[in-house]
């Protein structure tokens, strides 16, 4: 049904200007009238790709900490062990594309990496780590990749 | 509030003024952990004469990015004001609500602007750049000079050498507590800042702990006060060094520091003025400490706003900016 909802911010951002913010003569006011608008941009922006964008971060991570799996099952000692046995027990692939689900599986999926992420720092120059080193640079490559895709330019320096 | 109730105030404040009257009561933007508000006062004295005065109030909002503490800012502004370090006068701070409506401290506006975009940008301040930057630097070696004897309310790490340590478990608590996801790239961050610990600094010293441009007030004759101190604490000098040339402040969108200038530049004043050695590997650690720690600031609002403690739009938009932050957090660390 018209309006979708990315049109409906829009609309929402145009009635704020057009009827809201002549009333505003406050610089304080003024101000949070200009942060609505910026969020009414980053939500449209969002909105449209947020299930293919959460359904491809969730194959691409599942995919990296099944490789830190397997580097791990040829590491010896206890902690490499108990890293791996973590590893197995990842959050089911969600059941239904609905955001909610999906976000739960990413989340899942990041909290994995959290717990992961001494042993990702060790293994930079750690030798004994070295089977680690792969993962660890496609893990660290996709976060920076994951980092620079979200970037709201004017929010940046 | 009230220009009528800051009147009253200010009359019991004061009890030889008469015909106390308030006016040009106006919240500041930006002031994301507490609210700030600017107004000016006007009475007369004893004498008859008329006296006027401007007042910035510092108040507790509902929710802030920080969990403030309006003792220790009293604490600092009183102990530093008068010294070389310009700062402006308090007068006075109320610890509860019952004056007005939430705890805050009132002190002296001081002449001037923090608005670091048209400083860094606009042709109109341009020749005065030089200046504002050696200004920077040499205001930042007097900080470091300042004696932590007078502030019996600092923070301090137990040792010179249990510095970084002390601030990364403090960031580390607040992250943990205010975190609304798992948080990945903090957790490397993390994970990389306990094994790269730096050389610890010669002593204590007062740690500043948002300096930047952009944290204090300049007219056409300099820098003329330093503000935001509610991250003050004491610890490695070096920690304010890195917080100068941390991305997020480069206002002009090159690599100068602050908008104002290169890295060693600034590193240069500010060890000629009398301050620190400044060691590159700890300038390092704590440029990644300073990315960390911003973006948990961040964290914090958006908790504050997502949980709807505060409806300050400034916060849900800070959060936005975390996603460059942890960029530049995996460039350093990798």
């Amino acid at each position: 049904m018209r309006p979708y909802p990315e049109e409906l911010l829009r609309i929402l951002q145009t009635g704020v200007m057009a009827h809201f913010a002549p009333e505003v003569q406050s610089t304080y006011g003024r101000a949070q009238i200009a942060f609505s608008m910026l969020l009414f941009g980053v939500a449209q922006r969002d909105y449209d790709s947020a299930v293919p964008d959460l359904l491809e971060a969730n194959r691409a991570l599942r995919e990296m900490l099944d490789r830190a799996r397997t580097a791990l099952d040829s590491v010896p000692g206890e902690e490499a062990a108990a890293a791996s046995a973590r590893l197995a027990t990842l959050p089911a692939p969600a059941a239904t594309p609905r955001l909610s689900a999906l976000r739960t599986e990413f989340d899942g999926l990041r909290a994995a990496i959290c717990e992961l992420a001494p042993l990702l720092e060790r293994a930079a120059d750690d030798d004994a780590l070295a089977p680690l080193r792969e993962a660890r640079g496609a893990i660290y490559d996709w976060l920076a990749a994951d980092a620079r895709r979200r970037v709201v330019p004017i929010l940046s320096a | 509030m009230t220009e009528g109730q800051l009147a009253a105030y200010l009359q019991e404040r004061i009890p030889e003024a008469r015909d106390v009257r308030v006016s040009g009561l106006a919240r500041i933007p930006g002031g994301a952990s507490r609210e700030t508000w600017s107004f000016d006062a006007a009475w007369r004295d004893d004498a008859g004469d008329t006296v006027e005065r401007s007042f910035i109030l510092r108040r507790d909002p509902p929710a802030s990015l920080l969990e403030s503490n309006n003792d220790l800012e009293f604490e600092l502004y009183s102990a530093i004001h008068g010294s070389d370090i310009p700062v402006p006068p308090v007068f006075w701070i109320e610890r509860d609500g019952a004056a007005l409506e939430r705890p805050c401290f009132i002190m002296g506006r001081l002449p001037g602007t923090t608005d670091a975009r048209t400083l860094v940008a606009s042709p109109e301040w341009a020749d005065l750049l030089p200046q504002i930057t050696r200004e920077k630097a040499a205001i930042l070696a007097r900080i470091h000079a300042f004696d932590i004897a007078c502030l019996p309310g600092l923070d301090r790490p137990p040792a010179p050498e249990r510095s970084a340590e002390h601030e990364i478990a403090r960031w580390e608590r607040t992250m943990r507590a205010d975190a609304l996801e798992p948080q990945p790239v903090l957790e490397l961050g993390f994970a990389w800042l306990k094994r790269h610990l730096p050389p610890p600094p010669e002593r204590l010293v007062l740690v500043h702990g948002d300096y930047r441009t952009g944290n204090f007030l300049y007219d056409r004759t300099g820098i003329t006060g330093i503000l935001d101190w509610e991250m003050a604490h004491a610890g490695d000098p070096v920690e304010d060094v890195a917080w100068v040339c941390i991305k997020s402040w480069r206002w002009a969108g090159d690599d100068r520091v602050g908008g104002l200038c290169s890295r060693e530049e600034f590193i240069r004043l500010y060890e000629d003025a009398g301050g620190a050695r400044v060691d590159r590997e700890a300038l390092r650690f704590w440029e990644v400490f300073g990315n960390v720690k911003l973006a948990i600031i961040f964290i914090t609002g958006t908790k504050a706003v997502t949980s709807g403690k505060t409806p300050d739009l400034l916060l849900a938009l800070t959060a936005f900016i975390n996603p460059g932050i942890e960029a530049e957090i995996m460039e350093l660390i990798r």
